[in-house]
């Protein structure tokens, strides 16, 4: 069972609500959605062993909650898309499996797999360097840099399959 | 925009805050009307959140080689996307709106021994106002009491012991303290000035009094406004969710997290 030690893990970690501005573009609407999946987690309303990575998998349920959220907000003009009201987390029926795919190890594993150039692209972006910096490091035009980041990304999101 | 303008590359420097405002927002509008492209984002972003989270620890022995870069000479230039210009300015708010609320001893490097004579004297006799119940039994170093709070000031909230004697002990930051209940306020939107506990039919409902509410603006609930909660007694954490009506603008939910035993 998740405890309070790992919400205050989650909620003390600024990458999580940094994360979902990038998807929110608003600083209240990604606060918004962070406490709706630890709320999520706290209601218990998903089994997840607290062993595996609460925080990758937190990275996996905000993204499907914004989508959601989303796709909700359209819900009036298109009533296709929505999914009876069902959530990530009422679809989801194996968390803990699906926290461990996203274990930081095998992503790391992952990444060594890749071919040279996404492999130094992305362990420096991992790090926290801007298109600009990697720019420099690697002596590669930024628009490179952006197409290159593009196609490994896409790399690792299939072989990661997110 | 039209959709076909957006490529990957485009929706990978929108994720990764690589894009200037002004075409990050005119990529975004597009971006929440496209199912396709929304999905291909938040792909992205979540690519992006995954390997920032394991940057930490991708150390050493991965880094080194001539294959890799030099991520070491540089890590103080990490570029925090525009629309979120402070992230330590982030992270001082979120403890801030924690303070007093968020009990957690890994941020209570002090808290004095009750019992030693130089201590006595933050016994206090008077009621500062507003004191409020929170929570059943605390224990204070050898001292227990009431669990109790006051508002100090905007979302700042201190967590004391009212004693048998009816004196009360106040410290702002909370740290060694054996409490039946933690209170933690997970939103910058609203805090809660007061909460006292009623049980009632073995469900455990909780009375929301004032509300300090969203853009560092206190406002007071008005009484009429005020609600009651029921909260099910099927987790360790009690999640109160309420929603707020500021007097201006537009409605605003909030929540409350208690945990604690049952």
């Amino acid at each position: 069972m998740i405890s309070p030690n790992h919400i205050e893990q989650l909620y003390s970690d600024p990458t999580l609500i940094r994360y979902a501005v990038s998807l929110c573009r608003s600083k209240p609407d990604a606060e918004d959605l962070v406490m709706d999946v630890i709320t999520k987690l706290l209601e218990n309303k998903v089994r997840i062993d607290p062993q595996v990575d609460l925080k990758a998998y937190a990275i996996r349920a905000i993204k499907h909650r914004f989508i959601d959220n989303v796709r909700r907000s359209k819900k009036q003009v298109d009533v296709q898309n929505v999914e009876d009201g069902s959530d990530y987390f009422d679809r989801l029926s194996d968390a803990t499996s699906e926290a461990k795919v996203l274990d930081p190890l095998i992503l790391k594993e992952t990444i060594q797999a890749l071919d040279e150039k996404c492999k130094k692209l992305l362990l420096g972006f991992a790090q926290g360097f801007s298109y600009e910096d990697l720019s420099h490091k690697l002596e590669t035009k930024t628009g490179t840099i952006m197409s290159r980041m593009a196609r490994c990304r896409q790399e690792l999101a299939t072989k990661m399959a997110i | 925009m039209d959709r076909n303008q957006i490529t990957d590359e485009t929706l990978v420097a929108l994720a990764d805050g690589e894009l200037s405002e002004q075409e990050a927002d005119a990529v975004y509008q597009t971006i929440l009307e496209d199912d396709e492209l929304l999905n291909r984002f938040a792909a992205f972003a979540e690519t992006g959140a995954l390997l920032r989270h394991v940057g930490e620890s991708v150390n050493a022995e991965v880094t080194q080689g001539d294959n890799v870069v030099d991520f070491q000479a540089a890590k103080k230039r990490i570029r925090i996307p525009q629309i979120f210009p402070n992230v330590r300015v982030m992270s001082q708010m979120a403890a801030a709106l924690m303070i007093g609320v968020f009990v957690a001893p890994s941020l209570s490097p002090y808290w004095p021994d009750p019992l030693q004579d130089e201590n006595r004297s933050q016994l206090q006799t008077e009621n500062t106002s507003p004191i409020r119940t929170i929570g059943e039994r605390g224990r204070f170093g050898g001292l227990r009491g009431e669990l109790i709070t006051r508002s100090t000031e905007e979302h700042q909230f201190d967590i004391g012991l009212r004693l048998a004697s009816g004196k009360f002990l106040f410290n702002g930051d909370v740290g060694d303290l054996e409490q039946p209940f933690k209170l933690m306020m997970l939103s910058s939107k609203a805090g809660v000035v007061s909460i006292s506990e009623i049980l009632r039919d073995g469900s455990r409902d909780i009375w929301i009094e004032d509300l300090l509410v969203t853009a560092n603006k206190r406002q007071e609930m008005p009484s009429g406004e005020q609600k009651f909660f029921r909260i099910s007694n099927d987790s360790d954490a009690l999640v109160l969710e309420f929603r707020i009506k500021p007097e201006s603008g537009d409605d605003q939910n909030a929540r409350l997290f208690v945990f604690g035993k049952k």
